[in-house]
């Protein structure tokens, strides 16, 4: 049978689908953190795992480069890949937030100045309120923006707050919930569906009883 | 500063001699088939109004066509569809008639896309349109010729899928009155992410029962002998039912043209274009990761131009045929080559020039060159795929051999009279 091919973001995402893909059995023994390796295939050669830059991982799926991949909700939401989004993983838990300053207020004076690492996010979020706002796309550190005058808000992924907090900043809005998902090619899962399927009701068992990491 | 006469635009190319001939002969291989089951060809045009596109209920994304300004101030747009240009022509064209009509076209696609991702902005898409047959052999057909056109182009490892708009679309009429929503809805089903469906269907109020069966129907994929049973045991309504009814109806059909084995079925097929109706196919090939060809029955298009006719029709996406069969093409180098270059001098060129004719009417390639360095002629011969050199000089005829591959005493005859 053909091995299928699984394209993981980089990190912690790695590390914990690695993780949860050895708990059904699919083991990357060659795998290890210091790796510079790029491609792994697993022991019993039924997966050949892809590691990725997080944002790269839908465009790798829809293209079909690979069949599936594992990828937070975040970059879902940005990239707006034409993929099947099969399963909720569980891991990987945020929220996808408005921060600013703790006194700010929304002026209808001026356009609002947004910095994000998500920038088609952020503007979709305000269009669709009718707030018009100016995007200003940021690489990292986004927290530093509202502080240096940069924007007004930033929309970013808030795990425990405590970045915020440390900063003075606050959440002023939720715009949804992320978390860890397993994502399908369209035709794989219909060409390789088999094997796919297992993997899919694989995965849904051990991530769906709450014992997941 | 970048000098941009010397740059590609994104999403375009160019095509070369041999890649070109490559592409040429698949898309034939594509017209004949068409052709053989008694398709005539149509040609629409290149630009049209946007108003054309634009009162269409859902229809393409607007943000996806290349829109230019006419000098009366109309936006037009460079053809981003090709069914619903013939589906206007056959409404127009063909308002009084009620005979069937079976057109193809093969035509150039323009869509720009927020991010590209390495699709084209022009590409070549070749289809049918079966108009005025309501039966479900129609819908076969339309199916069997999709495959026969990947059968006539080499490929074997495909599956076609196979759903029908109608089941969905009446279960979500029945649970859920508003338009917005059922768009949402939607788009979850079109990526069968269940998990957010779940949360969105509960938000929405919708009952369990309701929520249950719309989070199944995301499952309803597969061989069509396991899955077409259960969606019928699932159905609610008769519209659900007769949907089953007609994707059975379109399979056994499809059994008499011997292709049941490339089949799937999938009852959680959305309409992405709004202007299906009925069935909606699309066809995969193994490690290809998108469709090369979708289609479907839409009734109700040509309505929107004034008469009414019952529709069904695919198109393939030959650029990635192209790159499929591109895939696999064991070496050919004799896409483009040349018979014959007859080099001549000044004095015998009038006898050259009749030879070549004759031997062109013989149906063969042929150049004719001035007689310079006979050997660097030669050379340039073998790297342009030229299989002989003739020579013409001093009232004598010769044969200089560079990849020949035989000549007849035919041409010889040819030879000599000259």
């Amino acid at each position: 049978m053909d091995k299928i091919k699984i394209a993981i973001a980089k990190g912690r995402t790695a590390e914990q689908s690695i993780e949860l893909l050895a708990q059904i059995g699919i083991e990357f023994s060659t795998y290890s953190k210091n790796s510079r390796k790029l491609i792994f295939t697993d022991k019993k050669e039924q997966m050949e795992m892809i590691l990725v830059k997080a944002t790269d991982v839908p465009v790798y799926v829809e293209k079909g480069a690979a069949d599936v991949g594992i990828v937070g909700k975040d970059v879902l939401l940005e990239e707006q890949a034409d993929v099947f989004e099969v399963l909720n993983l569980n891991f990987g838990l945020c929220r996808m937030c408005v921060c600013g300053k703790k006194d700010f207020e929304l002026s209808i004076n001026r356009k609002l100045k947004v910095a994000s690492k998500y920038p088609k996010t952020a503007k979709k979020y305000f269009d669709k309120r009718g707030i018009s706002s100016e995007v200003i796309k940021l690489n990292g550190s986004v927290e530093l923006a509202p502080i240096l005058g940069l924007a007004d808000v930033i929309v970013d992924i808030v795990e425990s707050g405590k970045t915020l907090k440390e900063n003075n900043l606050e959440v002023l809005a939720e715009i949804s919930d992320i978390s860890t998902r397993l994502i399908i090619n369209k035709v794989s899962l219909k060409t390789k569906s088999a094997i796919i399927k297992e993997l899919i009701s694989n995965l849904q068992n051990i991530t769906q009883k709450g014992d997941s990491i | 500063m970048v000098q941009l006469k010397n740059l590609l635009p994104e999403g375009v190319e160019t095509l070369v001699t041999e890649e070109y001939a490559f592409k040429d002969r698949i898309l034939n291989n594509v017209k004949e088939t068409f052709r053989s089951y008694g398709y005539r060809q149509v040609l629409t045009p290149t630009f049209e109004y946007f108003d054309m596109y634009k009162d269409l209920f859902g229809g393409i994304n607007f943000r996806q066509m290349l829109k230019f300004i006419s000098p009366q101030g109309d936006v037009m747009v460079l053809r981003p569809d090709a069914t619903i240009p013939v589906a206007r022509m056959a409404a127009k064209n063909y308002a009084s008639s009620d005979k069937v009509l079976k057109f193809f076209y093969t035509a150039p696609i323009f869509r720009q896309l927020d991010q590209q991702k390495g699709e084209e902005r022009e590409f070549l898409q070749a289809g049918i349109e079966y108009f005025a047959n309501m039966d479900a052999s129609c819908d076969a057909e339309v199916i069997a010729i999709g495959i026969q056109t990947l059968l006539d182009n080499g490929i074997q490892d495909f599956r076609i899928d196979v759903g029908q708009a109608d089941y969905l679309g009446s279960l979500l009429e029945e649970a859920e009155p508003d338009r917005q929503a059922r768009k949402k809805i939607i788009e979850l089903i079109e990526s069968k992410n269940s998990q957010d469906l779940r949360n969105y269907l509960e938000r929405r109020c919708i009952t369990d029962s309701y929520t249950a069966l719309i989070l199944d129907v995301i499952d309803m994929y597969g061989d069509p002998q396991d899955v077409l049973p259960y969606a019928r045991q699932r159905a609610i309504n008769s519209r659900m039912i007769q949907a089953i009814d007609n994707c059975e109806e379109v399979l056994t059909v499809l059994n008499d043209y011997g292709y049941q084995k490339y089949m799937i079925v999938d009852m959680g097929f959305t309409n992405p274009l709004d202007y299906y109706t009925g069935i909606i196919f699309k066809g995969y090939i193994e490690n290809f990761g998108k469709p090369v060809l979708q289609g479907g029955r839409y009734d109700q298009l040509t309505a929107n131009f004034g008469s009414s006719k019952p529709a069904c029709g695919f198109g393939i996406n030959i650029n990635y045929l192209v790159e499929i069969a591109g895939m696999r093409k064991s070496d050919e180098t004799d896409l483009c080559f040349t018979d014959f270059m007859i080099v001549y001098t000044p004095e015998d060129r009038k006898r050259a020039f009749k030879i070549a004719t004759d031997l062109r009417k013989q149906g063969f390639i042929v150049e004719t060159e001035r007689w310079s360095d006979i050997e660097k002629q030669t050379n340039i011969a073998r790297s342009r795929n030229i299989r002989d050199i003739i020579t013409v000089s001093n009232n004598t005829t010769e044969i200089v051999s560079v990849i020949s591959n035989g000549i007849s005493n035919d041409i010889k005859e040819t030879l000599n009279r000259g």
